[in-house]
């Protein structure tokens, strides 16, 4: 198709114009025949996949048409505008254009998912190895080496650290796990062995995940004496509704000649469980 | 058509980076605090803490009893995911043959085979994968039943077996989480195996399926596109123009799908219908490659229309774009030479979240990175980047490890300082007080046994108190002096003296029994000092040993280990150096190749606006001449 005249290059750019403005919707909906006296009409909704009850927006505009109908549930609109809708199920919403010249569709579809879910991976096979690629592979190699080498060499150290500043004959570890499902955030946790203090935590975003996944935290590495001792735990955090909350518990526990290991395991007000619970290892 | 051969080309594979694996509950507190590191990318730490784990269960008498026992086929599982995290291919895999060598159930034996065949297909060895997959035999868990023959499909195309990999794939259509995966690979397996028509059936069914997620809208649309570019080289324009209107406007392939689009329809010579694509291109991100052809293309289209004044001023707007974008590759590729790209990479604050290569644009002093946007996609740049900064990690780590050994030098000296004066008198108080603790311990051990002896043979004056071996012993002394004498009061004396022995005799008989017993609860309450001494003495030993171990024996070991500490900082800086410079090399190779490029857009462009303006005018001055 040409543009025969000024006028049908003018309205051509106009309904290009919208599309361009109107850039969430598929491209078929932007496939316009001539600009003729036949009515047109396009829809997007944004976003495309929302959870049930949030809000999408759609919008449309339409050219040569005397009504315009958005379905389901919103009924005639005007030649050009948005609304919010908030559906419950996935659902396509159809606008329809009629004129003089007929009438037009475009449809917007809105997927309600479950629940945020974590994306596939998708990696590329084999491609073409260039010199360059060949030379990162190489220096690939390399690094592989050294890392392994780094490994053997921070086993070595952490065994050395532990023989020289924690004896087995004296050593407390003290390891912090979230309960099982908790929501809570968990902000701090301070902990005094017989009266002193030992660790006061502040917990990132990154670590509390970590936790929330079922990672465990070695709070604390120390020395004490063989015998009973007294463990104070103060825990602070938020719960889901911002409100904070601080919870305290007093445990004993017993050093023997083996190195000591303490769970504390940490639960939020409103879970039912024991905020603080001490597991022996 | 380079980039649809690129394109066709790629198989989509599928959950590689395995999470780390926890069945159930946990029960060991080290394998716990592994997977924190490893939940938050610290896949260092979490490796060393899980390798020292395993390293110590494997040598347990009785590791049936030891708390990882619980957890030992995930805790090897998730060194090999770990070791893939942290990029070390070579080594992941061994940790897995383990479990598959040893004894251990079918189904796990045969989740082992799956992932020790993933980690070969990642490493490219495709022999050795199909091999770990040979080994699955009967039960197969659940869960990963369906991942195992993607994963198979996958090797067979890595392979050249398409016709194999259809045959695996047409059995995993009603997968439902595979599904966009499998039909979109199924298409290219298909293609692959020499059916087109077949292909371009499949990759239109898995350009229409229901999307719900982002991976599954970019699943949809990279079949579409796939399928456009095939029919649009196969001059079915319109069906290619069909099959990349479904591409959505808004996702990674948008760009090109709207660039062949518009291809689709200028090919069949439907100029304006062309424009309505190009048109939404043109305003889009000027340093996209799409984007730069539409520039062109665009007033082309007018040109062809023969609109030259349209196409004028297109030329005139792609010339100075070009214009633009040639001093800003230029900027970037001197911003790359001076260091900048290297030194963005390694702000904390550019590697928040997964995008962030291509957020280090936003940095300041950073170089334009959209222009490396297609390299830093590519397994082995964004390997090669994350391993740059993984050497940047171990160079901090090296450097705080000097630091350590430096302290832990300093604490052996001065505990040495403490102790070697005040050990030569605590030991030669603890002698003296070893050998009366010894000798107590003997006398109660001698006492213990007369008692014992005297269960069988009983020895009344041996239980005589001190008062009453004296009374025996004068009574003795005194039947000495009366002698034998006859006398009638030496005889009263003998008499009296007689009388006193078997009074005294008569005690000792009739309360023996009464005697033993109390001796013996005597003895018995010995115990509780002799054990709580005991104790003492032990803890004096270990307190000893510990003081002496303290300090003694530790200075090979540091000086081996600084040793290597140093020998691994040179080997680091080294390896920084050249993995950094081969980095800016592809880079800047890169943005060479699109300035190239860019600098042949821009002759066009010039040429373009040149030729618009002598047909305008020609045009013109044919009208003014009718």
């Amino acid at each position: 198709m040409r543009f025969h005249s000024l006028r049908a290059a003018v309205l051509f750019g106009l309904v290009a114009l919208a599309l361009m403005a109107n850039g969430k919707m598929p491209i078929a909906a932007a496939q316009l025949g001539p600009p003729r006296a036949s009515p047109s009409v396009a829809l997007s909704a944004s976003p495309t996949s929302a959870q049930a009850g949030q809000p999408v927006t759609l919008t449309w505009s339409s050219t040569n048409a005397t009504s315009i109908t958005l379905e389901p549930s919103v009924g005639p609109v005007a030649a050009k505008g948005s609304t919010t809708v908030r559906p419950s199920q996935s659902s396509t919403y159809t606008v329809t254009a009629t004129g003089p010249g007929g009438s037009a569709h475009a449809s917007a579809q809105v997927t309600i998912t479950p629940a945020p879910s974590p994306a596939a991976v998708q990696k590329p096979s084999q491609e073409d190895i260039s010199s360059d690629q060949r030379e990162m592979r190489g220096l690939d190699e390399q690094i592989q080496d050294i890392k392994s080498d780094s490994l053997r060499m921070s086993a070595e150290l952490s065994q050395l650290e532990e023989k020289l500043l924690y004896p087995s004959g004296t050593q407390v570890a003290i390891f912090v796990e979230l309960a099982k499902g908790d929501t809570m955030r968990l902000d701090a946790v301070r902990l005094q062995i017989d009266g002193q203090l030992v660790a006061h935590y502040i917990y990132s975003a990154k670590e509390l995940q970590a936790l929330r996944k079922g990672g465990v935290q070695r709070i604390y590495v120390g020395n004490v004496t063989t015998g009973d001792h007294r463990l104070e735990v103060l825990v602070d955090g938020k719960l889901e509704g911002g409100a904070d909350f601080s919870r305290t518990g007093e445990f004993a526990f017993h050093k023997e000649v083996k190195p000591k290991l303490v769970g504390l395991t940490l639960a939020g007000p409103r879970s039912g469980n024991t905020p603080i619970t001490l597991g022996d290892w | 058509m380079r980039a649809a051969r690129q394109l066709i080309g790629l198989a989509l594979a599928l959950g590689l980076a395995a999470l780390p694996a926890t069945g159930g509950d946990l029960r060991d507190l080290y394998f716990g605090e592994a997977l924190y590191h490893a939940y938050q990318g610290q896949y260092f730490d979490a490796l060393q803490r899980l390798d020292t784990e395993l390293a110590q269960y494997h040598v347990l008498d009785e590791p049936a009893l030891d708390t990882l026992h619980y957890h030992i086929n995930d805790a090897e599982f998730s060194v090999g995911d770990f070791e893939l995290d942290y990029r070390m291919h070579q080594r992941a895999g061994r940790a897995i043959k383990a479990v598959l060598e040893g004894a251990v159930d079918e189904a796990v034996r045969n989740e082992a085979a799956f992932r020790l065949a993933r980690i070969h297909f990642q490493k490219g060895q495709f022999d050795d994968a199909l091999q770990a997959l040979a080994r699955i035999k009967g039960m197969v868990p659940e869960e990963i039943r369906g991942d195992v023959e993607f994963l198979r499909a996958n090797v067979y195309m890595a392979t050249g077996q398409p016709s194999e990999a259809v045959k695996v794939l047409a059995q995993l259509k009603s997968n439902e989480r595979l599904a966009g995966f499998v039909a979109y690979n199924l298409g290219i397996a298909l293609l692959q195996d020499g059916r087109p028509q077949e292909a371009i059936e499949q990759l239109d069914k898995a350009g229409q399926l229901t999307a719900d997620d982002p991976a599954g809208h970019a699943i949809r649309d990279k079949s579409n596109l796939v399928l456009g570019t095939m029919l649009f080289e196969s001059g079915n324009f319109e069906r290619a123009r069909q099959s990349l209107d479904r591409v959505h406007l808004e996702g990674p392939f948008s760009n090109h799908a709207l660039l062949r689009a518009g291809w689709a329809e200028a090919s069949a010579k439907q100029y304006d219908r062309a424009l309505v694509p190009w048109n939404i291109l043109v305003d889009r991100e000027p340093t996209d490659a799409a984007v730069q052809e539409v520039m062109l293309a665009a007033p082309h289209a007018y040109a062809s229309m023969k609109l030259y004044g349209r196409a004028a001023i297109g030329y005139g707007r792609a010339l100075e774009l070009f214009s633009n974008q040639i001093a800003r590759v230029d900027a970037s590729i001197r911003s790359i030479r001076e260091g900048q790209f290297l030194n963005a990479l390694i702000r904390e604050e550019s590697r928040e979240d997964e995008t962030w290569v291509i957020r280090l644009r936003n940095l300041p002093d950073a170089p334009e990175t959209y222009y490396l946007m297609e390299l830093m996609a590519s397994h082995d740049f964004q390997t090669a980047l994350h391993n740059y900064l993984d050497l940047e990690d171990l160079r901090s780590r090296f450097v705080a490890w000097k630091t350590s050994l430096d302290a832990f030098d300093d604490v052996i000296r001065l505990r040495g300082q403490n102790y070697e004066p005040l050990l030569p008198e605590v030991d030669a108080q603890f002698r003296e007080l070893d050998s009366r603790i010894r000798l107590r311990i003997e006398q109660r051990k001698h006492l213990a046994e007369r008692l014992q002896a005297m269960l069988t043979a009983p020895r009344p004056s041996y239980l005589a108190t001190a008062e009453e071996q004296v009374a025996g012993e004068r009574i003795a002394h005194i039947e000495k002096r009366l002698g034998d004498s006859n006398d009638p009061e030496s005889l009263a004396l003998r008499q009296r003296a007689a009388r006193l022995r078997g009074a005294l005799t008569w005690r000792l008989e009739t309360e023996y029994n009464d005697r033993l017993t109390a001796a013996y609860v005597h003895l018995n309450e010995l115990k509780t000092p002799l054990d709580a001494l005991n104790q003492r003495y032990d803890a004096f030993v270990r307190t000893r040993q510990a003081a002496t171990h303290s300090y003694v024996g530790y200075d090979v070991q540091i000086a081996r280990l600084r040793e290597r500490v140093d020998e691994a900082l040179q080997r680091v800086d080294v390896l920084i150096a050249r993995q950094g410079h081969m980095i800016e090399t592809v880079a800047t190779n890169q943005l060479e190749a699109r300035r190239e490029r860019l600098a042949a857009q821009q002759t066009e462009a010039r040429f373009g606006v040149a030729d618009s303006y002598d047909r305008a005018a020609r045009a013109q001055s044919d009208a003014g001449g009718n």
